[in-house]
């Protein structure tokens, strides 16, 4: 993930936000300009979708080479700089130059290297990164599912959805949205994001100096799909750390204190192993994680090998994946016509959005329409 | 004599708290019983419905049903663990069978908006009362293990406390089949 954040308005605390009017329009019809309706839906096998995907590949990588080229030349004339600069400087100062013409020469060329860097190596890298997302990575992923759009850069209803999925209380500061996905996946209509959310705490030293630090709420991959089944309370599904490290004693610690969620405890070893559940119905939390479902979610959580945690609210559900993997960055220097360069980045597409088939969201045989 | 009174009412206060939590196993276990009821009563409520969307396309069925349907006051009335009411909840289940898989036999049926309704609306049905048996059946685990441990054992003798049984009906945990 690029490390550009977006400061929220008012540092975050007076951010007005309507978690429930948002989710009410996401699920009613029409869906909010985001959920675009088509007519077609599911997700295409790799290989229908890999013949017209490598023709559009070789325009672009003539583009990337263009701009390595420019990355590499300009790392040369950095050199170049950087050599003459530094013999100037020690030739000036052995032949006694007065210093102000020895400074002015350093720092001169210490310009012309910073110029070089930002024109010829950090803009390539730049322009190809939007190039790459725009030009690559947007069709491809309208190949793999014709019904989602794709925006590289953030997207704030990212953020209503986080906040009304209830999982991080804590108040964010800073945030950065990148790589939003949205629209349907077969039945269901979906949103995900690269998400950093960060809150700010400042400590001030014995010279009276004040440093802010930075820490990390969520950073991973949040989605927000329309679940299939009506439900109205909250539910949620915690990685279960108590258990986990203290074992049965562990559930004593999990009893929710002060709090109207109820621990539900359920038949599934595994789940249970993996997973806490607290909600405010015993019944309703049963109904949305039936037998089929647990197996599923342990198997997501296997699948991306990191602390998945859920939750259900508003006839939705919520996922969070705090995994390190940053998905769809290019690198200026890797062929994109090299042997399994298509395949790869089409896995990290149907790893994101094959979450609906993996928690059969889209078995749409109950009441809810 | 002051370790004597510390003691007793240490042991009162024990008590007290021991009894409490049994009560509220049961009632825990006793408002899940009343979900299932009200559960299998909302069932029983759509099958008029389903009698007669499918009427003219599933004559042998929808007669079997009827039949069934008119067991629905006697039903009711019956104890919910009771042999009868059992039998008469599998005997609905079993005559429900038909219609989840009807849409593939019955391609009229498909086209039927009213009926794809009543479908979504069984499944979801037979999905809450799959859930709220397995709450009852969680509630009676945390119940019996409490009757049955020491001290609550004592506790649950002296007030006769006493093991409930576990919930067994048709298993409606099955995968429900895709209407598509």
């Amino acid at each position: 993930m690029r490390h550009r954040t977006t400061r929220l308005a008012h540092g975050g605390k007076s951010y007005r936000f309507d978690a429930f009017d948002r989710v009410r329009q996401l699920n009613s019809f029409p869906f909010s300009p985001l959920l675009v309706q088509l007519e077609k839906s599911s997700m295409r096998s790799i290989e229908e979708a890999l013949p017209t995907l490598k023709r559009n590949v070789s325009g672009l990588e003539s583009k990337r080479l263009a701009l390595w080229k420019t990355r590499k030349s300009g790392m040369l004339w950095v050199a170049i700089a950087l050599a003459v600069g530094a013999a100037g400087v020690v030739t000036g100062l052995a032949l006694g130059a007065p210093l102000f013409i020895v400074g002015l020469l350093g720092v001169t060329a210490l310009i012309a290297i910073g110029l070089i860097a930002h024109f010829a190596i950090s803009l390539p890298a730049k322009s190809y990164r939007t190039i790459f997302k725009s030009q690559f990575i947007e069709p491809l992923i309208s190949s793999v599912a014709e019904q989602v759009r794709y925006e590289p850069e953030g997207q704030l209803d990212m953020l209503d959805q986080y906040r009304a999925s209830e999982l991080f209380t804590s108040t964010i500061d800073r945030y950065h949205i990148e790589d939003t996905i949205y629209g349907k996946v077969g039945e269901t209509d979906l949103m995900l994001s690269e998400m950093h959310t960060e809150y700010k705490t400042t400590s001030t030293d014995s010279k009276g100096q004040t440093t802010t630090h930075w820490h990390t709420i969520f950073k991973g991959i949040f989605i927000s799909a329309d679940f299939h089944k009506e439900f109205r309370g909250s539910t949620f599904v915690r990685a279960d750390v108590a258990e986990k490290t203290f074992g049965v004693m562990g559930r004593l610690l999990q009893k929710p204190v002060f709090s109207s969620l109820q621990l539900v405890q359920l038949e599934d070893p595994d789940f249970e192993r993996e997973f806490v559940v607290k909600a405010s119905n015993q019944v309703e939390a049963r109904f949305i994680l039936s037998t089929s479902m647990m197996q599923r979610m342990v198997e997501l959580k296997k699948k991306f090998a990191c602390h998945v945690e859920f939750s259900f609210l508003h006839s939705r559900m919520f996922i969070a994946i705090p995994t390190k993997k940053n998905f769809f960055e290019p690198k200026l220097s890797e062929n994109l016509l090299a042997p399994g360069m298509l395949e790869r980045y089409l896995e990290e597409i149907r790893l994101l959005l094959g979450v609906t088939e993996d928690l059969g969201l889209n078995v749409r045989v109950w009441g809810k329409q | 004599m002051y370790v004597v009174i510390g003691f007793l009412i240490f042991v009162f206060f024990a008590m007290l708290f021991i009894y409490n939590s049994l009560v509220s196993y049961r009632n825990m276990a006793d408002s899940a019983a009343s979900t299932i009821e009200v559960m299998l009563k909302k069932r029983w409520d759509l099958i008029p419905n389903l009698v007669a969307a499918t009427k003219g396309y599933m004559e042998h069925e929808s007669t079997v049903l009827a039949k069934i349907a008119s067991m629905r006051s006697t039903a009711l009335s019956m104890p919910l663990q009771s042999s009868e009411r059992i039998e008469s909840e599998q005997q609905l289940s079993s005559a429900l069978s038909p219609f989840r898989i009807a849409v593939e036999s019955y391609p009229d049926l498909k086209a039927s908006d009213s009926f794809m309704k009543l479908q979504g609306a069984l499944n979801e049905c037979e999905e809450q009362i799959s859930a709220a048996r397995r709450a009852f059946n969680a509630a009676v685990l945390q119940y019996n293990n409490s009757v049955e441990m020491f001290p609550h054992s004592v506790i649950a003798t002296w007030f006769d406390f006493k093991r409930k049984a576990f919930f067994e009906i048709a298993d409606s945990d099955r995968e429900v089949p895709s209407v598509k």
